[in-house]
């Protein structure tokens, strides 16, 4: 899984580099070497290239099978005139203000809003590379900028027959200020976009080789060493506190390294997601009555028919249905109710966090960057450049990994258990502790 | 020590008999392909094949598979026509069943290379994929009963 770039390792990437800077005014497209804006420089990279003639695309959007890393890349690509199949690399990017949407404002991959809010951002972004580019190549051969052309990552200057690779013009390319208005392709000039393009997702997803959040692991990961599993034994009603559960049963677990009590529940970490279920069986939890300790589906149900027959608010009256229903040769009556459901991602809610005394490391399958960001700088104290969001692949998103609450659970014990620390609810928890869609009822009566 | 076979190659494992398969494909082999989802046998997303037979690794602990021959969608080569079939026809979505999916159907295609419409949906009926591709796993498995047709030889 590729991380995003280092200020540290970005200073030393020679090569033509778009940047962005968002306000809640808009957006900003910057050429990253720009010194005022280096000292600022977050990385807020979309778009790299390098003098190898290749292309880095950067998505901060989740890909969770609706193929936003495709259908953004696109759109750099086709205004970047850029060659899809030789050049262009996608890179899953951190979680940065360059990310978060303009029209949500955040960075969030919710509302069928990826394309639909980053499409004109993109597009200038593709299109002030290509522009830098063409220009970079004029100044080279001293010719009008409108006499030379950008075809699939190259320049070509047809009078004279000479042409520049976009890594032979990316250098010089990068020294030039970036135009404030590009100049966009016409929709008959699109290469990629309105086009059926193979998803660039798809091989690894075939082969296997995809990482998810619950994949994630020492040999799969830069950077991560020395990983743990936890599970965590939660409340079986709403406000419920442990009164006594079996910390040594647990322990004695082989495998089991610690059991600890965090705002969410019992803990359980061990060297082996095996060791960890084992020794959550064996703690014999013992919890108090809670806050509401009836609350269940059936309990939800009757209290919500009941409220169906108490008078409710008034939206709007007209004419006298109580006459008209009473005289109708046909009446027509139904009522409805749909239960809590949970959302059930194939892959259920998972997340890694390696929270050490200058830095913490978040991998998960998450929809909100934005909010894991936060939710981890909360928990550590750290600040938000300490922290570092991995967005790996969703094994669904389905809207319920916009909430980050498994983001805390493995911030927190690996804050506690000074190590790395993946945290994995089963299917029976991911299902039982769902933000679940809230139920509905209604009564209806009219004539056909 | 348990010595498993694994995609043709031997593995030594220290763990109990009783651990599941998918947690040593997974965590130990670091086979990750394989997926975990409902734990219980009932979604398909952990299928391997045990002596070339699909079989749920989340309800199969390492204990009964000693001496088998387990392969697991790493194992399966890219030359696979359902690996083919399945970039041509761009089955996934997000993905995450797709490993079990595909192992299920390289399973039904070596029994039955041209199976029924309705041996199809005998054999896919218990594979869960929640983003809804089942349309395109259709067209992915008759794409690849026509590839293994064209090469003239078995899935």
């Amino acid at each position: 899984m590729k991380t995003n770039i280092s200020r540290r390792s970005f200073l030393k990437i020679t090569g033509l580099t778009i940047a962005v800077s968002v306000t809640p005014f808009g957006y900003t497209i910057l050429n990253a070497a720009e010194k005022k804006d280096l000292k600022t420089f977050n990385p807020n990279v979309w778009l790299h290239i390098t003098s190898d003639n290749k292309v880095t695309i950067s998505i901060g959007n989740a890909e969770m099978g609706q193929g936003v890393r495709t259908a953004q890349s696109m759109i750099i690509a086709d205004e970047l005139e850029a060659d899809w199949k030789k050049q262009v690399r996608i890179i899953q990017g951190g979680a940065k203000d360059a990310f978060k949407s303009p029209i949500l404002g955040a960075q969030i991959t919710v509302a069928s809003a990826s394309v639909r809010g980053f499409y004109e951002p993109l597009r200038k972004a593709g299109a002030a590379g290509r522009a830098m580019l063409v220009k970079a190549a004029a100044e080279t051969w001293n010719v009008p900028e409108n006499e030379c052309k950008a075809v699939l990552g190259t320049v070509k200057h047809e009078k004279s027959k000479r042409s520049l690779t976009y890594g032979q013009l990316c250098e010089k390319a990068a020294k030039l200020e970036v135009p404030k208005d590009p100049p966009l392709k016409k929709e008959e000039e699109f290469r990629y976009m309105g086009k059926p393009m193979p998803r660039v997702d798809v091989p690894e997803k075939v082969s296997g080789k995809a990482i998810y959040g619950l994949d994630v692991n020492d040999d799969n990961v830069n950077g991560l060493k020395g990983i743990h599993y936890a599970v965590i034994a939660k409340p079986p009603a709403f406000g419920a506190k442990p009164i006594s559960f079996d910390q040594k049963a647990a322990e004695q677990v082989q495998g089991v390294v610690k059991v600890m009590q965090i705002p969410q529940g019992i803990a359980v970490c061990a060297t082996s997601t095996e060791a960890a279920l084992k020794g959550r069986d064996v703690l014999k939890m013992q919890w108090d009555k809670g806050t509401l300790p009836d609350m269940d589906n059936a309990y939800i149900e009757k209290l919500m028919m009941t409220d169906l027959d108490k008078p409710g608010a008034k939206v709007h009256e007209a004419g006298d249905v109580k006459k008209a229903l009473s005289e109708a040769a046909k009446k027509v009556e139904a009522t409805y109710y749909v239960p809590c459901v949970a959302h059930t991602t194939m892959e259920p809610m998972n997340c890694t966090a390696w929270v050490q005394n200058d830095r913490c490391d978040v991998w998960g399958p998450y929809q909100n960057q934005t909010g894991s960001l936060g939710m981890a700088a909360a928990i550590t104290k750290l600040p938000p450049d300490k922290i570092h969001i991995h967005t790996t692949f969703l094994g669904c998103g389905l809207g319920r990994r916009a909430f980050t609450n498994f983001v805390a659970e493995a911030v927190t014990i690996s804050k506690e258990l000074g190590k790395p620390v993946k945290v994995m609810w089963t299917r029976e928890d991911d299902i039982k502790y769902d933000r679940f869609r809230a139920p509905y009822d209604s009564s209806n009566s009219g004539w056909p | 020590m348990i010595s498993l076979n694994v995609n043709g190659k031997k593995y030594k494992v220290d763990v109990p008999d009783d651990v599941m398969l998918l947690w040593v494909l997974r965590d130990h082999l670091k086979l990750t392909g394989t997926k975990y989802s409902c734990g219980i046998g009932e979604c398909g997303s952990c299928t391997v094949h045990i002596n070339g037979k699909a079989e749920r690794s989340c309800t199969i602990s390492v204990g009964q598979v000693k001496g088998k021959k387990i392969t697991t969608i790493e194992g399966l080569p890219d030359s696979h026509p359902v690996k083919k079939a399945w970039i041509q026809e761009q089955v996934p979505q997000c993905g995450y069943c797709q490993p079990g999916v595909m192992m299920q159907v390289a399973a039904l295609l070596s029994k039955k290379p041209t199976p029924t419409a309705d041996q199809i949906i005998a054999e896919m009926d218990d594979v869960i994929c929640r983003c809804g591709t089942h349309l395109r796993i259709k067209k992915g498995i008759q794409t690849a009963v026509q590839m293994t047709r064209k090469e003239g030889k078995r899935a």
